[in-house]
């Protein structure tokens, strides 16, 4: 079931009045069924993965707690750690494993195929693998006691919100939570619905209309010239953002109505001043899973810097690997983490920052500037759709800018409009949030008609097709 | 007391809140859908125009249908000064054999051309949530033309609760709209010439031959459409015609052509293939892009169909 279809906007409502009519202690069941029924709505048969995830970790999570070896300790929190892996590796990336053993293999001369399992790709399976491996890091680590409650417990793994395109919670944000008696909040409630309204805008009215565009010209690249995919690039970066942080708004709104609150995912990420900036403000939930369960371990800022520097790029590398089983996607991190390691060695030399001397001002738009044309510049590796094609759309890029393709005008014009749009909602938000309030303003009619006006654009300019999610393939 | 009255009073707030808001977006709702229902029909040129005029006041003796390639290929004032007889040019680019009958439906209530030329596209027939999808122009027109709702319903579901929204019928045709209400009424009968050439640097590699036919790819809704359009032109007595106009370099898909000569002949129609025509196939002059002629191609093949059609009619 998809956010911006008709269907969940009449399972919401049902899912939300039932919450709030039957008792405290039946509402866990309720949203467990609520969850699974979401899930299994779109195929039926992968909800066993997810039974496969939870029952496994609620198992390996009360060894870890209730052993007293450390040594036990490891091996059961390394089954956890192993039992997610291989089901991201079967249903991820056995076909990617597959073919690089087999070119590994072919450059010393030995052939041989390794079939693939040829299955459709499981939605959401990279989101849920990360937040139970999660818990049983954090049990591991006794930052979280042990979850007795299986019915919780599955709900942790499965919450309909956050399930197939995150925010990736942790246990001991979320678990709590499920405990917690939640009343009817009407000011919460509200403020849920302003964020499913924003969170749709962003999708049907930006995303969706970006990717007409941006669909055509990476899927032919062979057909267009170096300004086409600059173009196409930059469409490409506001409708990944849009995208996924349209469904993390519907998200957190839908949580929101049923009184959770979910951990803020974005923060205006093109208005980083930095890369290291960006990444504290583009998909927090995953950079924070990094940082807290891979980074930290191998050190953290404590080591030395030529550590340091191999560190960031191999947890960015993985980052990358974490949203696809393609090397488009490995180059993507690698990239990143690279750029980071750069910017640190910059900004320890003194000097360097004294090269130019801009005034404050000149210098933030610059770099904002900076940081989000590296950013599309790493994108132009990771949207096409193979090597050879991020290959030949750069050479292109830096050769040959040719003419600009257009397309139909209507669908430029929406998408530039669009683009517009989310740019001034996050300028507005970012510098002017107590200046101009519209959701917020103290008249209520000024607030209803902000809301109409939002409601009447997504009626008028959104796409209604239902596109999938971008991240759903993550 | 006061706790409970403050409830009560909070409770009012919500559901004044909410109705308030119910009302205010159902208003501006309606304005706006009014105000683009108004300028929609307004229209006197481009490709919503021609969809209007295809559906609510075409009348004359030779239509043509079908997707794009049918909107470029045929020439209606070549036909009909070759057949004596006025014709429409009623294709639309992007669109499939769901957009044909639902034009045909509307057309049948109010009138009986006599003679119908479906031009039909290999990719007409097989599977694509798109095509459905471009069934979104017929969405104005769901209100005044209630024979065609069926069709317009396979978009989905849910479509019924969407189009409870003025608006919805008119989404992202705005800047058209406008456009189209300053633009010159046109006088090509529907038809839609392209200017460009193609030119011998950008000629595409010869089409591969499938090599195995997948029937799975066939929808066959596709197939039982293309028959009740047959069988409801028949009824009225009106002259069918399949056909299939030029490719560029010759047809990519040999196996579907035969699928649907074996349907013409089971339902009785006539089938003329030029998708292989030597003369026209292998001239990049005469082609826009490998699917669509330009003007110079349409007339020359607009042509070659006067020539067969007056030897049968």
């Amino acid at each position: 079931m998809l956010f911006n279809s008709i269907a969940y906007f009449i399972f919401l409502p049902i899912v939300v009045l039932l919450f709030y009519v039957i008792p405290h202690k039946y509402r866990w069941a309720l949203l467990l069924g609520a969850s699974y029924y979401f899930y299994m709505s779109w195929r039926p048969e992968y909800a066993l993965l997810i039974i496969f995830v939870t029952v496994v970790n609620y198992i390996l999570g009360k060894k870890i707690y209730n052993s007293d070896s450390s040594k036990k300790r490891k091996v059961y929190l390394w089954l956890s750690i192993i039992s997610c892996l291989s089901v991201l590796v079967v249903f991820k990336y056995d076909k990617f494993i597959g073919e690089t053993l087999q070119s590994v293999f072919q450059l010393f001369g030995v052939g041989f195929t390794i079939p693939a399992l040829d299955v459709i790709l499981p939605v959401g399976i990279s989101f849920y693998t990360f937040q139970t491996l999660s818990y049983t890091i954090d049990v591991y680590n006794k930052k979280k006691a042990v979850e007795n409650h299986f019915g919780i417990f599955s709900l942790y793994v499965s919450f309909f919100p956050q399930l197939v395109a995150g925010p990736i919670e942790r246990s001991t944000r979320l678990l709590p939570q499920f405990y917690q008696k939640h009343t009817f909040d009407y000011q919460q409630f509200r403020h849920g619905l302003q964020l499913i309204l924003i969170g749709l805008f962003k999708k049907m009215v930006v995303a969706d209309r970006l990717a007409i565009y941006v669909d055509q010209v990476f899927g032919s690249p062979q057909n267009y010239d170096g300004l086409t995919f600059i173009v196409a690039t930059v469409f490409f970066s506001f409708q990944v953002y849009c995208d996924f942080a349209g469904y993390t708004d519907i998200a957190i709104g839908s949580a929101k109505i049923l009184g959770f609150d979910l951990m803020q995912n974005f923060k205006r990420p093109f208005l980083a001043q930095s890369l290291t900036e960006l990444w504290r403000r583009w998909h927090i939930s995953l950079s924070t899973w990094f940082r807290d369960y891979l980074y930290i371990p191998l050190g953290g800022n404590r080591v030395h810097l030529s550590k340091w520097c191999w560190n960031i790029v191999f947890v960015f590398t993985l980052c990358g690997l974490w949203h696809g089983a393609d090397w488009t996607f490995v180059l993507w991190g690698t990239i990143h983490g690279v750029g980071l390691v750069v910017e640190r060695l910059l900004s320890s030399i003194k000097t360097f920052g004294r090269v130019i001397d801009f005034n404050r001002k000149t210098k933030h738009v610059f770099s904002i500037f900076a940081t989000f044309l590296y950013f599309n510049i790493a994108l132009m590796i990771f949207r096409p759709n193979n090597i050879s094609d991020a290959i030949y759309i750069i050479n292109k890029t830096f050769t040959h800018w040719g003419e600009l393709y257009i397309g139909s005008p209507a669908v430029f014009i929406y998408s530039l409009f669009g683009i517009l749009c989310v740019i001034a909602l996050d300028v507005k938000q970012e510098w002017f949030d107590d200046k101009i309030k519209l959701f917020h303003n103290k008249h209520m009619i000024i607030r209803q008609f902000s809301y109409a006006s939002i409601v009447i654009l997504i009626l008028m300019l959104g796409v209604f097709d239902e596109g999938q999610f971008i991240y759903f393939q993550f | 007391m006061k706790g409970s009255l403050s409830i009560f009073n909070s409770k009012y707030t919500v559901l004044f809140n909410l109705i308030s808001l119910l009302i205010i977006i159902s208003a501006s709702d309606y304005i706006v859908g009014r105000f683009l229902k108004n300028y929609y029909f307004k229209q006197k040129a481009g490709v919503y125009y021609s969809t209007t005029y295809s559906l609510q006041e075409a009348d004359q003796d030779i239509m043509i249908y079908g997707s794009s390639r049918a909107l470029r290929h045929y020439s209606p004032a070549i036909i009909s000064a070759g057949l004596g007889m006025s014709c429409y040019n009623a294709g639309r680019d992007g669109q499939g054999i769901f957009y044909v009958e639902a034009v045909i439906k509307a057309q049948l209530k109010r009138y009986t051309p006599k003679i119908a030329l479906i031009d039909l596209h290999e990719e007409m027939f097989k599977y694509g949530h798109e095509k459905i999808d471009r069934l979104s122009c017929l969405l104005p027109y769901f209100d005044s033309q209630p024979e065609i709702r069926p069709i317009i319903l396979k978009r989905s579901k849910f479509e019924r609760i969407k189009l409870l929204s003025n608006v919805y019928p008119y989404n992202s045709m705005i800047l058209t709209i406008a456009k189209n209400n300053f633009a010159k009424a046109g006088d090509h009968y529907g038809y839609m010439p392209l200017s460009r050439k193609m030119r011998p640097s950008e000629l595409p590699p010869p089409p591969k031959k499938t090599k195995t036919f997948d029937k799975s790819s066939i929808n066959p809704d596709t197939i039982k459409s293309l028959e009740t359009i047959c069988n409801m032109l028949k009824t009225h007595d009106v002259k069918v015609v399949l056909l299939i106009s030029p490719y560029f370099g010759g047809s990519q898909d040999p196996d579907m052509k035969e699928i649907v000569k074996a349907h013409a002949m089971e339902w009785s129609v006539s089938f003329f293939d030029f998708s292989g025509d030597e003369n026209i196939m292998q001239d990049y002059r005469y082609w826009a892009d490998r699917i669509h002629m330009n003007n110079d191609g349409a007339m020359a093949y607009s042509k070659k169909i006067n020539r067969v059609l007056s030897q049968i009619y």
